[in-house]
């Protein structure tokens, strides 16, 4: 008899159990919905457009081909990969230069130092990005203010062609991509504990080599963020190459553009971005295993002060 | 009480002088002039509460910061502006600070590796060291893996590799639990005798400074209050708040009445007593503040020639001892500590607090 009532109650806990799931499955179920209807769907559908045929005059067919695929490997557009990849190589290496410097002191300086520099970073930010490169423009055209500067001082004597060149390009991805590199370097730097710093100079290291042996490896979780953050939207970001590059500097994120508003091939265009999507993929992958091994070390060390907590107090008994 | 650096104190062998070192955060002077000779070998404490300035004087020491005057001389060269690498003195931080990013054997091999030494004798070194912290065979584990006190161990092994000539450790033992914190305590103290390294200890425990070292330096507010022996600093504290903090020693204040020959005799509000003068000179009619210990103070049912006058208010047992808790007529709180685990006395009784005259000494009255 007892049993049986045990059963029972034990039958109403898991009722209970499964109703508690079921509610809280429900509430969950429209970021289920969301995700699928806004990123699911349009990737399965993009993929799909890539493997169909361009209709003589607008749209689509539904012909499955390959075609898009082999035009990308031909040699105009893959030779139009490699000079994104390039770019976004180069544009990623300034931005570290710049932005590690940037974000490493900023997490050092003192507290009202740090507004400061921040709120140097964000003022640009409430002004569009698009308006901004505009400015770039009155700055580097021929004739612009950089131009009547050098001349006005003397350096130069005539208008030097800065706009619409390949370097432009860069410096347009630099402005506009630092602040990400500067903020990830910032977040990694400022929990970098600055005890290990003075234990390495205690224990003999010169400045320079604290900061390759210990510093550096600490910090690079947030410059590897930065890197990706960086890297892979300067292969994307066509309208900087549209306003700072004229028709010079052609990125992927150009021809998909162009491919899909102008010339209206979107299956090439989806192609195309399936391409640049698993590039990106590739270089998120590596990123994460070679973040995750960092955050072993981070997180393991929290982790395992509690558990460490519990073995002494064991031992202590 | 500190004396300047004579001639004769170089013979002694003095490894490390520090002179009249001054330290000021913004307007907070936390350091008010730090004298002090340390022996080669020594042990020396720097005991204080948190706040009293003894972290700051360890980081002086190492070179993590800049004093605003005073000098550092470790084995008679001038080393105040030397930056930290440039000094052999290592350090074991309270954090310990081992690298995250590095295994056991990359931590405590460091300070050889940047020194460039050949791979095969770190790792001979290494294994040395971290044989002599009894973690032998841990090269290869990471710091995160390892328990709080193997924690420890290995940023010990880290600081003594190099061979300083002398090793700061700053409250090495406070994260540790109390069972744990005592066989440091002797593990440590051994270390210091195998290596022959001079140690300066920081700690805020009383029970540690006195079990581990040869010389105390009782800290407060910024200047060193007592140098010396535990012996001296626990029988014979300099002032009230020496003689409070170490072994929370009861303060009984009084005026003098004759002074002779050592001793100082003075009257209370409950009575008479007589205490070493522990080398202050009174005169008939000085406020005088005399320290005794609990264990040193007795309960008598009848006055006999001194004592005084108090009423017992509680009692504990506590640790092995029965503590007991008086009133002094002048409301000040005596407590008295002995083994056993009972007394006569309950809460309410009249009775007479008393001690002998060696048991207590004056001790001065700072601000």
């Amino acid at each position: 008899m007892t049993s049986g009532v045990l059963k029972k109650k034990k039958s109403g806990c898991i009722k209970r159990e499964n109703k508690r799931r079921a509610a809280s499955a429900l509430l969950v179920l429209p970021i289920y919905l969301f995700t699928f209807a806004f990123v699911v769907g349009p990737l399965v559908y993009m993929i799909i457009l890539s493997f169909m045929t361009r209709a003589e005059v607008w749209g689509v067919e539904r012909i499955f081909t390959l075609d898009n695929y082999k035009n990308i490997f031909s040699e105009v557009y893959f030779g139009t990969f490699r000079q994104s990849l390039k770019l976004a190589f180069i544009s990623t290496l300034a931005v570290i230069l710049l932005g590690y410097p940037y974000g490493y002191y900023m997490a050092r300086t003192s507290p009202s130092w740090q507004r400061r520099l921040m709120t140097m970073q964000m003022i640009p930010f409430w002004v569009n990005s698009l308006i901004r490169l505009y400015g770039w423009i009155i700055i580097l055209r021929a004739n612009g203010l950089l131009d009547k500067l050098l001349m006005a001082i003397g350096l130069t004597d005539e208008p030097l062609k800065l706009l619409y060149s390949y370097p432009t390009v860069i410096v347009g991805m630099v402005y506009v991509l630092l602040p990400f590199m500067i903020y990830s370097v910032y977040s990694s730097a400022e929990k970098l504990d600055w005890s290990l710093v003075e234990a390495s100079r205690d224990l003999g290291a010169s400045p320079i080599k604290a900061f390759i042996t210990v510093t550096f490896p600490l910090t690079l979780p947030g410059l590897l963020t930065g890197v990706v953050l960086t890297f892979i939207p300067s292969m994307g970001l066509f309208f900087i190459a549209d306003i700072l590059g004229g028709n010079k500097v052609v990125l992927v994120g150009n021809i998909i553009q162009e491919q899909l508003m102008k010339v209206h091939n979107w299956p090439f265009a989806a192609a195309l971005s399936v391409v640049l999507m698993i590039l990106t993929s590739v270089l998120i992958y590596i990123y994460r295993r070679v973040a995750r091994v960092e955050k072993l070390m981070g997180d393991g060390a929290k982790e395992n002060k509690d558990k460490d907590k519990e073995k002494e107090m064991g031992r202590g008994v | 009480m500190l004396i300047e650096k004579t001639r004769d104190e170089v013979l002694e062998d003095i490894i490390l002088s520090l002179r009249n070192f001054k330290k000021s955060f913004g307007d907070t002077q936390v350091l008010q002039g730090i004298n002090l000779d340390v022996r080669r070998g020594e042990f020396v404490t720097l005991l204080g509460p948190s706040g009293c300035g003894k972290t700051t004087v360890l980081r002086i020491i190492a070179g993590l910061l800049d004093a605003d005057e005073g000098q550092v001389i470790l084995e008679g060269n001038d080393v105040t502006e030397a930056p930290p690498e440039k000094r052999n003195v290592n350090t074991v931080f309270q954090s310990y600070a081992l690298f995250p990013h590095m295994n056991v054997g990359a931590n405590v091999g460091y300070a050889l590796r940047i020194r460039g030494e050949k791979k095969a004798k770190i790792k001979e070194e290494v294994a040395r060291a971290l044989s002599l912290v009894q973690l032998e065979g841990y090269e290869r584990r990471m710091p995160h893996e390892l328990s709080g006190g193997e924690r420890q161990r290995v940023a010990i092994a880290r600081a003594v590799i190099a061979k300083p000539k002398v090793l700061l450790l700053d409250e090495p033992l406070g994260a540790l639990d109390l069972q744990l914190r005592r066989q440091m305590q002797i593990e440590l103290k051994r270390l210091q005798r195998t290596l022959g390294i001079t140690f300066i200890y920081i700690t805020h425990d009383q029970e540690e400074a006195l079990n581990m070292s040869n010389r105390i330096a009782v800290m407060r507010g910024g200047v060193f209050e007592q140098v010396g022996t535990p012996a001296e600093v626990y029988d014979t504290p300099r002032t009230s708040y020496v003689a409070r903090f170490v072994g929370e020693a009861n303060i009984i204040c009084g005026k003098a009445v004759s002074v002779s020959d050592g001793f100082v005799t003075l009257r209370t509000d409950g009575g008479v007593v007589t205490a070493r003068d522990g080398g202050i000179k009174f005169r008939a009619g000085d406020d005088v503040t005399i320290s005794v210990r609990r264990e040193n103070i007795q309960i008598i049912d009848e006055l006999q020639d001194a004592g005084l006058r108090a009423t017992v208010k509680e009692k504990n047992f506590v640790g092995g001892l029965l503590r007991t808790t008086l009133e002094l007529d002048d409301g000040v709180e005596i407590i008295a500590a002995r083994c056993g685990i009972d007394s006569p006395h309950v809460p309410g009784d009249v009775v007479y607090v008393m001690f002998t005259p060696e048991h207590a000494v004056a001790v001065r009255e700072l601000p």
